[in-house]
């Protein structure tokens, strides 16, 4: 048992991605569909958005680059179907300078499947540098920043943007971010004009903003896969569309991968180990 | 004088911005909003300045025929490439294959986004499931109270942060895993920004009495 356990604790590393490799290929091809309870900080946005009436506005921060597609891209098209259903209107913006075709790509798509005009029901301002100055200005006037939109056109001559001024005009800031652009939103946005601000980020970052969600400087908080999978149920996203809800069961087994592979590092450490 | 002017206008800057929080008139606010746009302004030159930076130091690279300078190539091509689909005139038609100068679906900027950026930061982020795994049956061991403590506390997250576990072991994993998050990661957290908030008034402070000197340059 001493010698499997001493060849166990020698095992070359690639035997060890082949069985990670394994966990997360097989719930590719067979879909359990293992039941996700709701949170108490997902269900509030979700909340929120129900709460709104026909033509409100809120202001989406989409700010996730391709390699936190899959956690934080579900998030936002299960808030973007909600807040269209819902007939309110989408004002944003994308900040970082990796996500900007991400974010324009996100709201074309979804507006295109929910029927929704371009100016009229939502409108891209686009990307410019420096976010917590941007932030800071569209606080005062969304035209300092952005006297154009991101396709070159005036803002004033869209219809959705008459009347809108700045952040005082919308009922809440969204933001689905996977940069440390959320403490900008947090300082600048909810801190100094005091708008109610959710964000959706990434599982590592989830653990930095709770404490945000407990102090109320977010209302809402969605991490990671799980927080998506939450906001997918409760916005009723079935079949194929449910990204999230699908690698949850994908995530599970990596999961459990892991956890039997450090169990098992940890039985062949104590097996093996020199008694003083 | 080098010192002394950028000391002025570091300090009015710095007692401006704290003061004008506190004052509720046009005056004050304009010229917050001026200074924003300043801010964004300086930005764009050090924007310039990294690019020569940047470039300077991959054209070295080449140069000296240092190891791995075949990559500096490839960055200096995509990085031209990359700006030009920036700057290509909306009406421009690359052909089928590179896509218009515009920003929309079938752009050439689309195309190098969705065809080269995107698979590129997918399989490097990817790689990290296996580079974690292996780690973490390396080195996560139960050597000390601590090292068993971290141990438990991961194993529980994460098995309580995925379905899987409230369905073979019931909700009370996922309630813990919530509990950990919201109770002691949440309070370790707050002491941690706390700190560093206490941290950065201090350092502020002492920038704009002028007591801290060191962001001027030149050594002592």
């Amino acid at each position: 048992m001493k010698e499997f356990f001493q060849k166990l604790l020698k095992i070359d590393r690639r035997w060890i991605f082949l069985i990670t490799g394994v966990a997360i290929v097989i719930p590719f091809f067979f879909f359990i569909g293992l039941p996700i309870k709701a949170t108490r900080e997902v269900r509030a946005l979700y909340d929120a958005v129900e709460a709104l009436k026909p033509g409100d506005v809120v202001f989406y921060a989409p700010e996730y680059d391709p390699a936190t597609i899959p956690e934080v891209q579900p998030m936002a098209h299960a808030f973007l179907r909600q807040v269209f259903r819902k007939n309110v209107r989408v004002v944003a913006t994308g900040l970082f300078q990796l996500g900007v075709a991400l974010a324009e790509q996100d709201l074309t798509l979804m507006a295109k499947e929910m029927g929704k005009k371009y100016g009229e029901d939502y409108v891209f301002l686009g990307y410019k540098p420096y976010p917590e100055q941007v932030i800071l200005n569209m606080g005062e006037d969304f035209r300092k920043s952005f006297p154009t939109d991101y396709y070159g056109n005036d803002v004033n001559a869209l219809p959705m943007m008459r009347g809108l001024k700045n952040y005082s005009d919308t009922k809440m800031i969204v933001s689905m971010t996977a940069v440390s652009g959320a403490d900008y939103w947090i300082r600048s946005a909810h801190g100094r004009y005091n708008i109610p601000l959710a964000l959706g980020v990434t599982a590592v970052m989830a653990t930095d903003y709770y404490t945000y969600y407990q102090s109320g400087q977010l209302f809402a908080l969605m991490g990671g896969l799980k927080g998506a999978a939450e906001y997918e149920q409760m916005v009723g996203i079935k079949g194929k569309a449910a990204k999230a809800t699908l690698r949850m069961d994908i995530q599970s087994f990596a999961h459990l991968a892991i956890i039997i592979l450090v169990i098992l590092g940890n039985l062949a450490y104590f097996a093996t180990r020199e008694k003083k | 004088m080098r010192k002394e002017i950028p000391l002025v206008i570091m300090v009015a800057c710095g007692v401006f911005m704290a003061i004008q929080f506190f004052v509720p008139h046009e005056l004050p606010a304009l010229i917050y909003q001026n200074l924003n746009k300043t801010v964004q302004v300086v930005g764009a030159v050090a924007l310039v300045l990294g690019i020569v930076s940047l470039l300077s130091l991959h054209f070295a690279k080449i140069n000296r025929r240092q190891p791995g300078y075949g990559y500096s190539y490839i960055l200096i091509a995509f990085f031209f490439m990359m700006a030009a689909s920036g700057f290509l005139p909306a009406k421009v038609n690359l052909g089928s294959f590179l896509g218009t100068g515009d920003r929309v679906e079938g752009s050439f900027y689309l195309n190098l986004y969705n065809y080269v950026l995107t698979p590129v930061q997918a399989t490097m982020f990817a790689l990290l499931a296996f580079f974690i795994a292996s780690a973490a049956f390396r080195a996560f061991r139960a050597r000390s109270v601590i090292a068993t403590l971290l141990l438990l506390t991961a194993i529980i997250v994460m098995i309580g942060r995925v379905p899987i576990g409230p369905f073979v072991l019931g909700d009370w994993i996922s309630d813990l895993a919530d509990w950990i998050m919201a109770v002691p990661n949440a309070a370790a957290k707050r002491a941690v920004i706390v700190g560093v908030g206490l941290g950065i008034l201090s350092l502020s402070l002492k920038m704009v009495l002028g007591i801290e000197r060191a962001w001027l340059g030149g050594g002592r």
